[in-house]
C-alpha cells in the first residue's frame, strides 16, 4: 500500500492553490528569472561586462557546458548519471585535435563524435545488461577514460597546426552569432524534439518516473538506457570537439570537474534527480547563468578558487531547492481532505 | 519460503557444493589475487622482494587503507563520499599552516578534529537536505577543494617539517613503517565497531533495509551522520601521515583519492548495495593497490596507466559482485 | 503454449453451475476448470471452476483469504495454477507472464497504478505503442483524436495534456481503463477500485463500467463492498476456503444471502450495548479525534492497561493507517493522543518506542525484516537498552544469546543457529522474530499488526497466548488484524472501522465474527436488526 493512490479528490490544476501554481511557474521561469538578475547585476557592477567582445566568450563558455548539459538532462529524466562526461570530453578532444594532423577537419570531427559515442554505449551496456548502478560505473569509467588520454598524449599537449580553419568553429560568426552558439541551439531542437515529440523521448521519461509501469507497457528498458547513453557520449564528444577548436592545444588535464557542471546545470534549470522530466530550456539559462557569474568574477578579479566555491554551493543550492520542491507539491495534494 | 530453507541442510546455508565453492570464490578472490601476485612479482623481479620494496608498499597502501576503513562503514550504511579528496587537501593545507605554531600534537588532534566536523557536514547536507549522498558529496568536493585553493592562495605546494612530525611519515616501528601500523589499529578499532558495537549492527541495519531499520526505531538520520564523520576522521588520519611523508601539502595533494579508497573497498568485497561489509577484505585491497602500483612503478609502466588500472579494477570488482548476486540470489 | 480446441467448450454441467449467461452469447470469453492452487502448507484454491461471458460484470467475493487475490494473479498471468485449465475464446492458454496476458487481452487493475505520474493522460494511455509519423515523430493529431474518443465515451472531463500527478485518484483509476480500452482489452480485471474513491467518483466509475458491457468487454469485479456489488453486478461469485461456494445471478439475491455464502452460515447480529469492560485497568492510551487526512476521521477510545483491543477494518477503512499514526510513521492533522494524561507527540517511531510504544509492522518483507541481517541481530534490533541506555555500547555476546534463547523457547522459533540469516528461515519463522522483537523492546504499549501473517495453525494458537498472557502482565495490546476469527479469539474488546470512522466498539460479550463483519461492511447493527 503506498500514500500514492490514497490522494483525496484533487481536480485539476485550475483547482490547486495558488502556491503549487506559482512552483510550476517557478519550475519553468525559475532560472530565466535569475539569469536576468545575474545579467543585469554584471552589467552594473562589472565595467567591461556588456562589451561584445566579453559577451560573446560568455556565451561561447556557456555554450560548451550547455551542450553536455543537455546530455546529462536528458539521463537524468530517465532517472540515471553519467559522470564520465568530463573523461569523454578531453579525450575527444585529444581525438579531434590528432585526427587533424592526419585527416580533414570533417573526419576528425566524425572520428572524436564516433568516439563519444563507443564510450557512451559501452557506459548504457555495462549499465544495463550487467545491471551495475550508472554513477559507480561512469564513476569508474571517468577513470578509465581519462587515463586513456593521459596515455595517448603521454603527457604532453597536443597542439593544432593542421588545418587551423578548425578554429572557425570557435571563432566564426553567422549572422553575428558565434558558431558554438548555434551548435548549441542546434543540439537544443534536436534533444527537445527527441525529448517531448518522440516515443524514445517518451520512454526515456517513463523509465525515469516509473520503471515498473515502464516495463508494463512491453518498452525495452536495455535498449534505451544504452541509447541515452551513447547520447550523453555524442554530446560530450560535441563539446569536447568545441573546446579544442576554442583552444588549439589539448591536453589531457582539460574538463576536470566538467560532469559537476553538467549536473549542476541541469538541476539548477529544473530537472528534478527523481527522474521523469527533463526541462531542457531551463538547462540552457543555467548554462548561461553559470558562464555570465564566472565571466563578472573575472572581471572583478575574484580569484578563480572561490569560482568553485561558488559552483559546490550553487549544485547544493539547487538540489536542496529540488527536495523542498517535491516536499512541498507532495504536502499540498494530500493536504486537501 | 519453503521447507528446505527453514531446516538449512548442506553446506552450511547453501545448497550444494557448487554454490559454496563460488560464494567462497567471490568472496575472497581479493586475498587470492593478493597472495599470487605477490609470489609472481617476487618471483619475477629481485627488488621487488626486497626489504626495502616490501616496506614502500606497506607504506603506499596504509594512505588510502586509512581512508578506505572509514569508507566501508559508509558504504555499508548504504552512502557515498565523493568529497574525500577535497577533504584531505583541506586537512593537509591546514597542517601546513598550523604546524610551525601549534606543534605536533595539537595539530593532528586539530586536524582530525576538522576532518570529523567535515563529516558532520556532508552527513547533515545528505540527510536534512534529502539530497542523494554521491552528488551531494560531489559538490561537497567541490567546496573542500576550492577552500584549500583560496586558502594556500593558489595550488601552491606548502613545505613544513617539525622534528616529531616527520617521523610520522618515515618512521619505522620496528619493521613495519608507522603510517602502516596506525592503519592496522584504525582497521582494528572499525572491525570492532562494526562487528562489535550496537552501532555497528545499526549501520548494517540501516544499509539493509532503511525502511524496516525506521520502523524498528533506529535514528537513521543520526546513524548516517555519523558514518559520515567516521569517514572525515579517517580522511583526516590519512591526510596527516600522507603529508608527514610528503613533508608538503596542496590543495590537489590527493586527487583521485576518492575513486582510489572506493575502489579498494569494492575490490575488497563489500557490496554496494549495502548491509554487510567486510573488512578485511579493503585492508587486503588496499594492499593489492599497492602492489599492482608499486610493480607499475618498477616495471616503468606510466604513471598514467594507473587511471585505466584503478578505473577497471572497479568495473570489474562491480562486475564479479553482480555475478554473486545474480548466483546467490538464485538459491 | 498448446492452443486446442479440445474440452473447452462448455458442457451441460459447468452451464448448470454457472448458472444463466448474460449477454446472450452461449460460448464464455473465459473459463477456469478445476483450477487448484497449492503454497507450501497451504491450498489457496481447490478445483475452482469460474467463467466470464463477454459484457458481463461478474463480481468476485470472500473473505480474507478465501482465495480471490490468487484467482485474479491467476487470470492475469502473474501465477501459475497448479492444476485445473484456463480456456480463452475457446483455446486453451497458459499465461507464463503477466505480459503474455495482457497480449491476450486481459487487463488488471490494481491498487498500484501502472501510470507514469510525470507523463500526460495522453502518453500514458498509448504509452509503448505510441503512433508516429513518417519520421519517427510523434503523430499529436492521432493521439489526441483517438485519446479525446476513448475520454469522451467514458466521460472522463480531464484535459488529454494534463500530467497524471495533478489528477486525483478516481481520474488516475479512469485514465488506467481508458488505457486498457485504446488497447482493445477484451477482460478487465478490477480488484477493489472503490477503496479510495469518493461517491461522485463511484457513480462515474459505475456509469463508465456500463460502457464497458455495451462494448462487449467483461469485467471482473472484486470487492468487500456489498452494496456496490448489488448496483453493478450481474453475477457473483462466492469463494470460501479456496472453494467456489456458488455462483448466482444478483438479481434475487439479497445481502444476507450473500454473507451467508460467504461464512457458511447465517449471519446473526446481536444488539449492541455499550458497556464498560469489567476488567478495566487505568487509561494506558487515550486517544480523542484522531484525524488523519483522507485515511482516517474522528477516531475516539481509550486502550486499558491489561487489556487487548482488537481492530477490524476492510481494505480502504483506516485499520492500516491507526496504529501507524500512533508509531508516528504517518501525522495527524486533528485530534490528541493522550499517555498518563499527558499529551503524546510522536514524530517518529524511536520517539513512540521512547514513550513505551512498539509496532510490528503488517509487511514484514517491506519493512519488517532487516535481510542482511541474523536472526539474532533481527530479534534484538529493537532491545530495551537501545533506546535506554545509551552508554551499552559493545555487543554482550553471551548476554545476547541467552536473551535470544529466552525468545527461541517461548515462541518457538525453528533456526538452525542464532547467527543464520533471517532470509533463510521459513515465513512463519521469521514472523516469529518479528513478534520476538516487539517481546525484547519491553514496551508497555503493543500495536500489533497481523501477528499471526503466515503462521501455522499451531503456532498461531501459541502466539495468542502469548499476546493474552502479555496483557495479563500489565500491557496494553492493539491487535489490527483482517482475521477476524483471530480478532474473536483473542480481544477484550474489538474497535471496528468503516470508511476511515469508527462503525462500533464492540465488548466482550459482542464479539464474535458475524457482529464484525457487519460493522466492518459498514452496516448497523440495533436491536431490532437479524
Amino acid at each position: 500500500m503506498s500514500n500514492f493512490r490514497r490522494l483525496p479528490s484533487v481536480r485539476t490544476i485550475f483547482e490547486l492553490s495558488h502556491a503549487t501554481r506559482l512552483v510550476q511557474v517557478a519550475e519553468s521561469l525559475g532560472v530565466f528569472v535569475l539569469l536576468v538578475i545575474v545579467v543585469v547585476g554584471a552589467s552594473i557592477l562589472a565595467p567591461g561586462f556588456f562589451t561584445y567582445t566579453n559577451l560573446t566568450n560568455t556565451l561561447i563558455t556557456a555554450s560548451i557546458t550547455a551542450v553536455t548539459g543537455l546530455g546529462m538532462t536528458f539521463a537524468i529524466a530517465m532517472g540515471g548519471f553519467d559522470l564520465s562526461v568530463g573523461s569523454i570530453q578531453v579525450l575527444t578532444a585529444i581525438v579531434a585535435a590528432g585526427l587533424l594532423s592526419i585527416v580533414d577537419p570533417a573526419l576528425a570531427i566524425l572520428g572524436a563524435l564516433l568516439t563519444g559515442l563507443a564510450i557512451g554505449l559501452w557506459n548504457g551496456i555495462l549499465i544495463s545488461k550487467l545491471r551495475l548502478p550508472a554513477f559507480v560505473v561512469t564513476f569508474g569509467m571517468m577513470s578509465v577514460v581519462r587515463g586513456i588520454a593521459l596515455l595517448v598524449t603521454q603527457g604532453q599537449s597536443v597542439m593544432i597546426t593542421n588545418h587551423i580553419e578548425f578554429g572557425l568553429l570557435n571563432n566564426g560568426k553567422i549572422f553575428g552569432l558565434p558558431v558554438p552558439f548555434l551548435i548549441m541551439i542546434a543540439v537544443f531542437i534536436l534533444l527537445s524534439l527527441l525529448l517531448k515529440h518522440t516515443p524514445f523521448g517518451r520512454h526515456t521519461c517513463a523509465i525515469g518516473g516509473n520503471r515498473s509501469a515502464a516495463v508494463a507497457s512491453g518498452i525495452n528498458i536495455d535498449r534505451v538506457t544504452i541509447s541515452v547513453f551513447g547520447l550523453v557520449g555524442v554530446t560530450a564528444a560535441i563539446s569536447g570537439v568545441m573546446l579544442a577548436s576554442q583552444l588549439m592545444i589539448v591536453d589531457a588535464t582539460l574538463g576536470v570537474g566538467f560532469e559537476l557542471q553538467a549536473i549542476t546545470v541541469s538541476v539548477l534549470g529544473g530537472t528534478s534527480l527523481s527522474g521523469g522530466h527533463g526541462n531542457l530550456v531551463g538547462t540552457v539559462f543555467a548554462a548561461l547563468l553559470l558562464a555570465t557569474i564566472a565571466s563578472a568574477l573575472n572581471i572583478l578579479k575574484v580569484i578563480p578558487f572561490y569560482q568553485y566555491l561558488a559552483l559546490g554551493v550553487l549544485l547544493i543550492f539547487a538540489l536542496a531547492i529540488d527536495t523542498a520542491r517535491r516536499a512541498f507539491i507532495a504536502k499540498s495534494l494530500l493536504s486537501r481532505a | 519460503m519453503n521447507l528446505r530453507q527453514a531446516t538449512s541442510k548442506g553446506i552450511g546455508d547453501h545448497r550444494s557444493y557448487g554454490m559454496a565453492v563460488i560464494s567462497f570464490l567471490t568472496r575472497y578472490y581479493i586475498q587470492f589475487l593478493l597472495i599470487l601476485s605477490v609470489l609472481i612479482l617476487g618471483a619475477l623481479n629481485p627488488y621487488f622482494r626486497s626489504p626495502a620494496n616490501l616496506q614502500n608498499i606497506l607504506l603506499q597502501a596504509s594512505f588510502a587503507g586509512i581512508g578506505a576503513a572509514g569508507m566501508t562503514l559508509l558504504i555499508v550504511s548504504g552512502a557515498f563520499d565523493l568529497s574525500v579528496a577535497g577533504l584531505l587537501g583541506l586537512c593537509g593545507v591546514m597542517i601546513c599552516q598550523l604546524l610551525p605554531s601549534l606543534g605536533t600534537v595539537l595539530t593532528i588532534l586539530i586536524t582530525l578534529f576538522l576532518g570529523v566536523l567535515l563529516g558532520l557536514l556532508n552527513g547533515l547536507v545528505v540527510t536534512k537536505l534529502r539530497i542523494p549522498a554521491f552528488i551531494a558529496t560531489l559538490g561537497m568536493m567541490n567546496i573542500y577543494l576550492a577552500l584549500a585553493f583560496i586558502w594556500t592562495q593558489g595550488s601552491r605546494v606548502i613545505s613544513v617539517s617539525a622534528p616529531g612530525f616527520d617521523t610520522l611519515g618515515t618512521g619505522m616501528f620496528g619493521a613495519l613503517p608507522v603510517p602502516f601500523l596506525v592503519m592496522i589499529l584504525t582497521y582494528l578499532v572499525c572491525y570492532g565497531i562494526l562487528n562489535g558495537s550496537i552501532y555497528g549492527r545499526c549501520l548494517r541495519a540501516v544499509g539493509s533495509s532503511e525502511i524496516a531499520a525506521r520502523t524498528a526505531g533506529l535514528p537513521v538520520d543520526l546513524i548516517r551522520i555519523l558514518a559520515f564523520a567516521i569517514v572525515g576522521g579517517c580522511t583526516a588520519l590519512a591526510g596527516v601521515f600522507l603529508t608527514a611523508e610528503l613533508s608538503s601539502a596542496s590543495a590537489i595533494m590527493a586527487t583521485g583519492y576518492e575513486l582510489t579508497v572506493i575502489a579498494v573497498v569494492v575490490l575488497g568485497g563489500t557490496s554496494l548495495k549495502g548491509g554487510e561489509g567486510t573488512l578485511s577484505g579493503s585492508f587486503t585491497g588496499a594492499l593489492f593497490f599497492a602492489v599492482i602500483s608499486t610493480a607499475l612503478n618498477i616495471l616503468n609502466v606510466g604513471a598514467y596507466w594507473q587511471y585505466v588500472v584503478t578505473g577497471v579494477f572497479l568495473i570489474t570488482a562491480l562486475g564479479v559482485q553482480a555475478l554473486r548476486t545474480y548466483v546467490l540470489g538464485a538459491e | 503454449m498448446p492452443r486446442q480446441k479440445i474440452g473447452c467448450a462448455p458442457t451441460a454441467e459447468t452451464e448448470m453451475a454457472t448458472g444463466q449467461a448474460s449477454g446472450g452469447s452461449p460460448e464464455p470469453l473465459l473459463s477456469l476448470t478445476g483450477i487448484s492452487k497449492q503454497f507450501p502448507g497451504v491450498r489457496a484454491l481447490d478445483s475452482v471452476d469460474f467463467d466470464l461471458f463477454p459484457g458481463e460484470v461478474h463480481a468476485l467475493v470472500g473473505e480474507n483469504g478465501a482465495g480471490k487475490s490468487t484467482l485474479i494473479n491467476i487470470i492475469s498471468g502473474l501465477l501459475h495454477p497448479t492444476a485445473g485449465k484456463i480456456c480463452l475464446a475457446g483455446h486453451e492458454v497458459a499465461f507464463a507472464s503477466s505480459m503474455q496476458a495482457q497480449k491476450a487481452g486481459i487487463s488488471t487493475i490494481t491498487q498500484e497504478f501502472n501510470l507514469v505520474p510525470q507523463l500526460t493522460v495522453a502518453e500514458n494511455i498509448f504509452l509503448g505503442r505510441e503512433p508516429t509519423r513518417r519520421i519517427g515523430l510523434l503523430d499529436w493529431r492521432e493521439i489526441k483524436r483517438r485519446a479525446s474518443e476513448i475520454l469522451r465515451e467514458l466521460g472522463l472531463n480531464v484535459p488529454l495534456g494534463q500530467r497524471v500527478s495533478y489528477l486525483s485518484v478516481g481520474d488516475r483509476q479512469l485514465v488506467e481503463i481508458a488505457k486498457a480500452l485504446s488497447l482493445q482489452f477484451r477482460i478487465i480485471t478490477m480488484d477493489e477500485p472503490t477503496a479510495a474513491l469518493n461517491a461522485t467518483e463511484v457513480a462515474r466509475l459505475f456509469a463508465i463500467i456500463e460502457k464497458l458491457k455495451q462494448r462487449r468487454v467483461a469485467v471482473l469485479y472484486v470487492s468487500h463492498r456489498l452494496g456496490e456489488i448489488f448496483r453493478i453486478a450481474d453475477r457473483v461469485t462466492v469463494l470460501r476456503d479456496g472453494k467456489r461456494v456458488d455462483t448466482r445471478p444478483v438479481e434475487g439475491l439479497t445481502e444476507n444471502d450473500v454473507v451467508t455464502m460467504m461464512l457458511g452460515r447465517a449471519l446473526k447480529k446481536e444488539a449492541l450495548i455499550y458497556q464498560a469492560s469489567p476488567a478495566a485497568g487505568e487509561v494506558a492510551l487515550s486517544i480523542k479525534s484522531l484525524s488523519v487526512p483522507g485515511f482516517l476521521s474522528d477516531i475516539s477510545f481509550d486502550l486499558r492497561v491489561g487489556e487487548v483491543m482488537g481492530c477490524a477494518g476492510l481494505v480502504g477503512s483506516g485499520r492500516y493507517e491507526l496504529t501507524r499514526t500512533l508509531f508516528g510513521l504517518l501525522r495527524a492533522s486533528g485530534g490528541t493522543v493522550e499517555i498518563n494524561g499527558q499529551i503524546l507527540r510522536v514524530a517518529t517511531p524511536g520517539d513512540a518506542i521512547r514513550r513505551g510504544i512498539y509496532m510490528l509492522p503488517e509487511e514484514r518483507k517491506v519493512e519488517g525484516i532487516l535481510p542482511d541481517l541474523t536472526v539474532r541481530e533481527n530479534l534484538l534490533i529493537s532491545a530495551k537498552r537501545l533506546f535506554h541506555r545509551l552508554s551499552e555500547l559493545l555487543i554482550d555476546a553471551k548476554e545476547e544469546q541467552n536473551q535470544y534463547e529466552r525468545m527461541r523457547k517461548s515462541l518457538d522459533i525453528r533456526a538452525s543457529s542464532s547467527s543464520q540469516r533471517i532470509t533463510k528461515l521459513s515465513g512463519g519463522n521469521q514472523q516469529k522474530v518479528m513478534l520476538g522483537r516487539a517481546l525484547t523492546s519491553e514496551s508497555r504499549i503493543l500495536l500489533l499488526n497481523e501477528p499471526t501473517r503466515g503462521v501455522d495453525v499451531g503456532t498461531r494458537v501459541e502466539i495468542h497466548a502469548a499476546i493474552r498472557k502479555l496483557a495479563e502482565q500489565g500491557c496494553a495490546v492493539i491487535v489490527s488484524s483482517t482475521d477476524i476469527p483471530e480478532l474473536v479469539s483473542v480481544s477484550d474488546r474489538c474497535l471496528v472501522l468503516s470508511r476511515g470512522r469508527m462503525n462500533g466498539l464492540l465488548d466482550r460479550i459482542q464479539i464474535n465474527e458475524d457482529n464484525i463483519t457487519a460493522l466492518a461492511i459498514g452496516q448497523q447493527i440495533t436491536a431490532d436488526n437479524q
